[in-house]
């Protein structure tokens, strides 16, 4: 791999002229599909257009279903809603909003924007992100569908047992939420991947970290946050569902399960939640105010030390909404301590945009009034979070009104009035016209007032008495008139929001490649002139704000005249660059439009959908399409050295195709075991948290646990295995050139792996049985085959993988040199052999020791 | 080894991860010991008439404060020797330090909480 | 014109607010516990005030002084100072003070307190007042009279799903999870009666499941123990004895009258109901009509709840019963 210092910039990488046909090869290669076909686009243009309209369209559909509710609250005694129908739609609105609209919208907003901001063409798994949305898309439309049929979920948006479990929620409405918000996740887990490979490793040469677009760190924070609080819930979710359809008891305190365990993980998810929700919008603020004053961000260094930092402690801060579960005082107080912690690097942000305000001179067009709206009241959210990281403060305000106000003046408030601010601020770069600064006014005026009429006097309401999530409340608490003016404040905001899609029929017209231009005059690199293939050329960068620092830069990258001003395979293509410096390593091949993402998306979606209702069947058959169209999609990847090493420019020639730990997709993977990693964490930690909490039903030093040859056994079978891949690296590391032995060792290797990965849960699992444990019988009963279980999910997946791995070595798509597809396989099959040995020495030896 | 290989097992950015975990493993430590002690009845044990919860988090709070003080200290040591190199090694260092400071500051204030509070109330 | 706006938009609730005459009642204390809160609460709201104006101010200055007078607020020194420095030390004042009230809050312990077991139902409220040994010497439900001045242990638990108990006048809530007993300890400091809800969603008519503590001076709440622990009266009149008799024959299942046949557990007991305030755990003022009402239409009132609506008794039935259960004072 040549990888060289780029040159000085007084010499472009690329002379002029360029070779009449470059561009028009490069627009073939990015041709986008029409019509009907648009559901085989991969683009992440189009990818995020679908996604910011898809979450919004929820955004108004959660909205309403606020409306509906606050009509019912308007007066006491109300009989416009009944309890049914209301205890569904507060359920539904959290949920909506949390998982359909909030998480999806900023994760899009960085689909969109972040290639054309990091000079790159695309992100770097294009038919993921394809995958993720319209499965989001198709799920969520469903999901939400279920209001209509009386069959939503309706246990409250964090959904905790024991109400939602079998005994209290017999019905389909839990099972709703677990499985269709369950693989949403998934889709949220699929776009951290992407993002975070993206920002590392698909930069404009030059951007080094200390370069990168303050956006783009937040993003960065974003998904490792992601990827760090998603499993939790996840496994919880999954947990809630083995109880209610199979009795499995980690919730039911009769059998040493406990209604905590619930609540820790979902809230080691869900305050993470909230602040991924917020990074990003304060990511999009922190790009929006140097441009609305027309100067550098003040103390990016410390911007970015906040955004680290909040993303950091916020994973301290879960048990903040336990504070009245009597959880012991000294136990609570660190969680107290933390909360108060991570106000800190949210006041730098403060502080900074003030600054930078300062510096400059504030255009107070629409992105600015929003963003200002933003600052006074997530400020006022942010006062309001102080006082309940107070603990005997909590104690009176946990739960009750005052409760909804703070979270939705730190939600609303820290997302939608920045993701309004963005609405106004980067219609340019998607549309042939600005929306219009008169009804931005007015929508800002009615959605700014309207917030405070309806949300301020909730603080009073909870300091009176009023609890969350009641349908009706009695004449004469002395809540009336606060809930009048609450439901009054709610339709402002509807008028508000009305105006904005007035505003956006009128004047909205999408068109990204003959887009406004720069009317900000900012200085981020998604302002350059744009076509499907992003830039035409992609940059060298100098500074943080390229259009402001680089004369000429717009000119320069148009006319081709920086790296990889065509393409240079024919395809899609995007440059690799190093994740410190940003210096070019390799040249990515991405694909085109194609239908493998969309069918994989329908049968994922109707394996989940369909397990709801209780079809096995049929939801199995989806399940079979989703793999199908998966391997499908996957066997036109790992192309291998396809073609030569190509010149870029500048003197630098790269290869087109890397494997090993500079890999894209070994990255991805990497991130995917984190994941995964997560994942069984969280299982561990269940399982020593039902011991802690229910030792009665854990077996008494060694007594009912499987003799010693069981797990020894399994172990071996597991270490085996490993070795078995191990070596098959070596044998493909031999298939260079000729090396027909080294296939075949490959082969071999691989087929004796499979059954010793599924021999050793065999193992473990017989082991339990013959030694009387039963799922069903205990807590603890519960969480050892769960153990299992999750090992059966990898193995399962391993399967798959080992046997796509055979079946591209038999084909002769697979040797020393093309081997992403063996690596992908390699690094989770170690992951699974290391997961499987502690999960056995936690379920044999744990209880050896301390029982 | 591969180029990108080498660059990333020199380059300062794994450093970054040792402040948080540090923080987290603190974080874990004292929570897991303080929960386990009220559940199991144990927390009365003593020594030198200080409880062993306290005991136990007062010395977390130690290691932890010392581990990142040394974070601290060679992040700065070696962001100031990088002045002379390319501009983002410099600034990963200070990150380090930067973070490292934060959750310092963090740890600090969770463990104030033993100082004035009964264990298992 | 912009920055008239953004003023009108955040003091204009702030006004409605003076509007309204009352204290809410977590700043309306009656008890030693929302005493303490309420002390820390003024400080929060103080405190957050000033910052907010300060802040707002700053952000205000910053965009509309003229440009000269901002060149204090344009360094990274001023992102330190005031990002971090000051934050660090009113963040640390703050949480030395709170913890010194939450250890003040968790070290308080009595030797003798009243105690009383409240368990929570979907959706009302099993009260049992335990004697020295922890036996139940009394059961009521959906009301706890205290004495004042003196220390009630509330051992708090659920025969099913979470519920919350939560009087805000006297302190803050506690959870009631299955498998637990959470231990409130709280004093009320004057006699009145205070209005509880719970504050945990359990379920469909988690909105109509309140309760009242009533704390009344020493020798009244002893009056009113004796008399509860009474079984109840044999009736008078033909009218509620008629009541008596249709009781025991269709309601005896769920319910307990001590004093009569009817011990069933499922349902409050009704042994003294006619003294209590309200009916099913806070939905209804309690009188004869209510009483009718409700055993003929129970479902209609508080739709899931447990009880079904007897719709088949005639008038002149539910006034029997509704005089008898009257009665039982």
């Amino acid at each position: 791999m040549t990888a060289t210092s780029p040159p000085s910039p007084t010499s472009l990488p690329s002379p002029l002229p360029r070779p009449a046909d470059e561009l028009a090869r490069l627009e073939a290669a990015w041709t986008p599909p029409t019509g009907w076909k648009l559901l085989t686009a991969v683009n992440n243009t189009y990818i995020g257009i679908f996604y910011i309209a898809t979450a919004f369209v929820f955004f108004i559909a959660a909205g309403i279903l606020a409306l509906l509710m606050r009509i019912q609250l308007a007066v006491p005694e109300n009989t416009f809603l009944d309890q049914g129908t209301y205890n569904q739609m507060f359920t539904m609105h959290g949920t909506v909003m949390m998982f359909l609209f909030a998480v999806p919208v900023v994760e899009a907003i960085g689909v969109l924007l972040l290639p054309n901001m990091l000079g790159a063409r695309d992100l770097p798994f294009p038919r993921l992100s394809a995958y993720a949305f319209w499965a989001y898309l198709i799920g969520g439309v469903v999901f939400f569908g279920s209001l209509f049929f009386g069959n939503a979920p309706d246990g409250g948006w964090f959904m905790n047992p024991p109400l939602t479990s079998y005994r209290y929620s017999p019905g389909a409405n839990a099972d709703w939420w677990l499985l269709g918000i369950g693989f949403i996740e998934i889709s949220a887990i699929a776009g951290a991947i992407e993002i975070i490979v993206g920002i590392l490793r698909t930069r404009a040469p030059g951007m080094s970290l200390d370069k990168l677009p303050i956006y783009a760190w937040a993003m960065l924070v974003f998904a490792f946050m992601i990827v760090f609080a998603f499993p939790a819930v996840i496994l919880a979710t999954m947990l809630l569902e083995l109880e209610r359809a199979f009795h499995w008891p980690f919730f039911i305190a009769e059998l040493g399960g406990d209604a905590l365990l619930w609540q820790h993980l979902f809230w080691f998810f869900g305050h993470p939640e909230v602040y991924i929700i917020f990074l990003p919008a304060a990511g999009m603020v922190s790009l929006i105010v140097p441009t609305m004053a027309q100067t550098p961000l003040v103390a990016y260094r410390l911007i970015v030390l906040a955004l680290a930092g909040t993303g950091l402690l916020s994973f301290g801060l879960w048990v903040h909404h336990m504070f009245a579960t009597g959880i012991p005082p000294l136990s609570l107080s660190f969680f107290a301590a933390a909360s108060m912690a991570v106000t800190i690097p949210s006041g730098i942000q403060f502080f900074a945009w003030i600054a930078t305000m300062a510096t400059g001179r504030v255009q107070l067009k629409t992105p600015a009034l929003f963003v200002l709206g933003f600052l006074a009241v997530f400020l006022i959210g942010g006062l309001t979070g102080v006082m309940v990281a107070v603990v005997p403060f909590d104690w009176q305000a946990h739960d009750t009104y005052f409760i909804v106000a703070h979270l939705h003046y730190v939600l609303f408030g820290g997302m939608v009035f920045p993701l309004f601010a963005a609405f106004y601020y980067w219609t340019p770069f998607l549309s042939r016209q600005q929306l219009s600064e008169r009804l931005g006014r007015w929508a800002f005026g009615l959605i700014f007032v309207g917030f405070n009429v309806a949300f301020f006097p909730m603080h009073i309401t909870g300091l009176a008495g009023m609890p969350r999530r009641v349908y009706t409340y009695s004449a004469g608490l002395g809540w009336d008139s606060l809930n009048l003016v609450s439901t009054v404040g709610a339709f402002l905001i509807a008028a508000g929001v009305a105006v904005f899609l007035v505003d956006v029929a009128r004047n909205f017209r999408l068109d990204v490649t003959n887009n406004a231009g720069n009317v900000w005059r900012a200085g981020t690199l998604e302002w350059l002139p744009t076509g499907n293939y992003s830039v035409r050329s992609i940059p060298l960068i100098t500074s943080r704000e390229p259009l402001w620092d680089q004369p000429g830069l717009a000119a320069d990258v148009e006319a081709g005249r920086y790296y990889l001003p065509g393409t240079a395979t024919g395809r899609r293509e995007t440059l690799l660059t190093s994740a410190l410096d940003a210096k070019p390593q390799y040249l990515l091949q991405l694909p085109g439009p194609g239908w493998t993402p969309f069918f994989a998306a329908a049968g994922t979606a109707a394996f989940f959908l369909l397990l709801t209702v209780k079809l096995v069947v049929p939801a199995l058959i989806g399940g079979v399409v989703a793999i199908v169209m998966m391997l499908w999609w996957m066997w036109g990847s790992d192309p291998g050295p396809n073609h030569a090493p190509v010149d870029i420019g500048g003197g630098i020639t790269v290869p087109v195709y890397v494997t090993g730990p500079a890999s894209h997709s070994w990255w991805a993977m990497v991130t995917l075991l984190l994941v995964s990693g997560m994942l069984f964490g969280s299982l561990v930690f269940s399982y020593l948290y039902l011991w802690t909490v229910s030792p009665r039903v854990w077996p008494a030093g060694g007594a009912g646990i499987p003799a010693p040859v069981y797990p020894l056994l399994a172990a071996a079978l597991l270490a085996l295995s490993s070795a078995a891949i191990a070596y098959a690296s070596r044998a493909l590391r031999t298939t260079v050139g000729t090396g027909h032995r080294g296939h075949t060792m490959v082969r071999i290797s691989l087929l004796a792996a499979l059954p010793l990965l599924v021999a050793a849960l065999g193992v473990e699992l017989y082991g339990q049985w013959q030694a009387g444990l039963r799922p069903t019988a205990s807590s603890y009963g519960a969480v050892v085959y769960m153990l299992s279980a999750l090992q059966g999910q990898f193995v399962l997946v391993l399967l798959i993988m080992g046997g796509y791995t055979l079946a591209r070595s038999w084909c002769g798509l697979l040797d020393g040199q093309r081997r992403a597809t063996f690596d992908n396989t390699m690094l989770l099959w170690h992951y699974a052999v290391a997961q499987g040995l502690v999960a056995l020495l936690l379920v044999h030896g744990f209880p050896r020791t301390f029982g | 080894m591969s180029a990108a290989a080498t660059e990333s097992a020199s380059s300062p950015a794994w450093r970054l991860w040792v402040g948080p975990l540090i923080w987290a493993a603190h974080f874990l430590a004292i929570y897991a010991f303080t929960a386990l002690s009220c559940a199991r009845n144990v927390a009365t044990v003593g020594w030198l008439g200080v409880g062993s919860v306290t005991l136990f988090i007062v010395a977390a709070t130690l290691a932890a404060a010392a581990a990142l003080l040394v974070t601290i200290g060679l992040a700065i040591r070696d962001g100031i020797r990088a002045r002379t190199s390319p501009a983002p090694t410099a600034f990963v260092h200070w990150l380090t330090a930067a973070i490292g400071s934060l959750v310092l500051l963090a740890v600090v204030w969770e463990t104030l909480p033993v100082l004035v509070l009964p264990v298992c109330g | 014109m912009k920055p008239h706006l953004l003023l009108a938009g955040v003091l204009a609730p702030l006004l409605l607010i003076g509007a309204c005459s009352d204290l809410p009642l977590v700043l309306d204390p009656h008890g030693s516990n929302a005493q303490q809160t309420a002390r820390i609460a003024w400080v929060l709201f103080g405190g957050g005030t000033i910052i907010f104006v300060l802040v707002a101010m700053l952000a205000a200055f910053a965009v509309f002084a003229p440009v000269a007078g901002r060149a204090w607020l344009r360094h990274p020194r001023f992102v330190v100072g005031a990002g971090i420095v000051f934050p660090i030390v009113a963040l640390s004042a703050l949480l030395v003070y709170t913890l010194a009230v939450s250890g003040e809050l968790a070290r308080s312990r009595v030797a003798a307190p009243l105690r009383i077991a409240v368990t929570g139902e979907m959706w009302w409220w099993r009260v049992r007042y335990l004697d020295a040994r922890g036996e139940t010497v009394l059961e009521t439900a959906n009301e706890v009279h205290i004495p004042v001045g003196q220390a009630v242990e509330l051992s708090l638990d659920t025969a099913d799903v979470l519920h919350s108990f939560w009087v805000p006048s006297l302190s803050g809530k506690l959870d009631m999870i299955p498998g637990r007993v959470n231990v409130l300890r709280l004093t009320a400091d004057t006699p009145g009666t205070y209005r509880g809800q719970c504050a945990e969603f359990c379920g469909a008519q988690h909105a109509k499941m309140a309760f009242h503590v009533v704390a009344s001076a020493g020798p009244d709440f002893d009056l009113w123990l004796a008399a509860q622990r009474m079984p109840a009266a044999a009736p008078r009149t033909p009218d509620p004895e008629q009541g008596m008799t249709l009781f025991i024959a269709h309601c005896a299942t769920c319910h307990t009258v001590r004093g009569t046949p009817a011990v069933g557990r499922l349902g409050p007991d009704l042994t003294h109901v006619g003294s209590r305030l309200t009916l099913a755990a806070g939905t209804l003022p309690n009188n004869a009509g209510t009483f009718a009402g409700w055993i003929a239409g129970s479902q209609h009132i508080k739709p899931e709840n447990r009880m079904p609506s007897f719709d088949h008794f005639s008038g002149e039935q539910l006034v029997a019963l509704a005089t008898w259960l009257e009665s039982l004072r």
